[in-house]
C-alpha cells in the first residue's frame, strides 16, 4: 500500500468564467459516459476535474490495482505507466475543448510521455494540463501527473491535436 | 550483445504470456503475440473499453500508445534475460489515421539494445500492414543484475 493515502475527495470545483458555453455541459455528459459506461474509466477509483479554466484543466484521480504493472518488472505493485498516457491524453484533450468558442471534434496527432516516477494503487494523484495555444488549427498541449501527497513528477506530457476533424467519413485523422 | 540486437529466447512467448498473465493493465489491453518467421506480431484484442470517441467510434490515443508501449517492453523480455529489469523511460506516439473500433496489429524494430538503454520503434496498424494508424519511438532502460 502507499505511504500516501488517498486525500479526502472534498476539493470544491473551480471553474472560470471565461469558460466556452458548451464545455460545462460537454464535461458532464463525458463524467456521466465515462463513470457508468466506460470500463476503464468507470474503475478508477476516482476521476474528478478540481479546476477548469480557460485553456487549463486540473483534476484528481486515484487508480485502483486493476490497472498494475507486471510485478517482475516493477520489483512491487506499481500502476502501469500506459495508465498514465491515457489519462494524459484524454484531460489534454479537455484543454483544447477550453481553448474553443464552440465545439469541435478533435484528434490526437502526436503525443509524448516521460515517465520520471511511479505511482502505486490507491495512491491520490494530481494531474494537471494546458493548452498554450492554437495555431493553424492545431493544439499545443502540455501536462503532468502528480504524486498529489507529495508534488513529485509521475509522468511528464507533450501532445498536439488537430482541431475540426471530420471523424468517420475522413480515412485519415487530418 | 551490447551493441547488437539479441536473438529471440527459444521460451520467447512463454515469457510474454508469463508477463501479460502478471498486468492487470496488458490484460485490459488484451494483448496478444504470435511468432511469425522473421518474429513477432502483437495483437490489441478489440474491446469497447478501448473506445476514445463514442460518436466516431475511433480507439482512444492513449489506449494506442500504451499498446504500442507494452508491445516494446515484451520484445525486449522475449529477447534478454530473465533478470534484467525493464522501465520505460519515454513513450512518443504519431497518429498518421484514424483508427477503426476493431484489432489492432503491432511489430516491433528494435532500434538499439545497449547495456544500459534499449531504443525501440514499434508501428501499429489495422487491416493490411500497409495501412499503418500509429508509430512509437519507445526509450526502455534496461537494469541488470547487480546494477540495482
Amino acid at each position: 500500500m502507499s505511504d500516501t493515502p488517498a486525500q479526502p475527495d472534498d476539493q470544491k470545483l473551480e471553474i472560470g468564467d471565461d469558460l466556452p458555453d458548451f464545455i460545462l455541459p460537454m464535461m458532464e455528459a463525458s463524467r456521466q459516459f465515462i463513470q457508468n459506461e466506460h470500463n476503464l474509466f468507470a474503475r478508477l477509483k476516482t476521476f474528478r476535474p478540481t479546476r477548469i479554466m480557460r485553456g487549463q484543466a486540473d483534476f484528481s484521480i486515484t487508480v485502483p490495482a486493476d490497472f498494475s504493472a507486471a510485478p517482475a518488472d516493477s520489483g512491487g505493485q506499481v500502476i502501469h505507466g500506459g495508465i498514465f498516457t491515457i489519462l494524459l491524453d484524454t484531460i489534454l484533450a479537455y484543454t483544447v475543448w477550453t481553448r474553443l468558442d464552440r465545439f469541435m471534434p478533435i484528434a490526437t496527432i502526436n503525443l509524448k510521455t516521460d515517465y520520471l516516477g511511479h505511482a502505486e494503487p490507491e495512491q491520490a494523484i494530481k494531474v494537471m494540463a494546458q493548452c498554450e495555444g492554437i495555431a493553424d488549427d492545431v493544439a499545443f498541449c502540455s501536462g503532468k501527473a502528480v504524486c498529489a501527497g507529495t508534488g513529485d513528477v509521475i509522468a511528464l506530457a507533450e501532445g498536439t491535436f488537430m482541431v475540426g476533424t471530420k471523424g468517420r467519413s475522413s480515412a485519415s485523422r487530418l | 550483445m551490447a551493441n547488437s540486437v539479441p536473438d529471440l529466447t527459444p521460451d520467447a512467448l512463454e515469457r510474454i504470456e508469463k508477463d501479460i498473465a502478471g498486468s492487470g493493465m496488458s490484460r485490459w489491453l488484451n494483448i496478444s503475440a504470435t511468432a511469425e518467421n522473421d518474429g513477432l506480431s502483437y495483437r490489441l484484442g478489440f474491446a469497447e473499453g478501448h473506445i476514445g470517441n463514442p460518436v466516431i467510434r475511433a480507439l482512444h490515443g492513449g489506449v494506442i500508445s500504451s499498446f504500442l508501449e507494452s508491445c516494446a517492453r515484451l520484445e525486449l523480455i522475449a529477447r534478454l534475460s530473465p533478470g534484467v529489469h525493464l522501465r520505460t523511460t519515454s513513450v512518443h506516439t504519431s497518429y498518421f489515421r484514424s483508427s477503426k473500433a476493431q484489432d489492432m496489429l503491432a511489430r516491433i524494430s528494435l532500434q538499439r539494445v545497449g547495456r544500459r538503454f534499449a531504443f525501440v520503434e514499434a508501428t501499429g496498424w489495422q487491416g493490411e500492414e500497409d495501412n499503418v494508424v500509429a508509430r512509437s519511438a519507445i526509450g526502455i532502460r534496461v537494469i541488470r543484475s547487480g546494477e540495482e
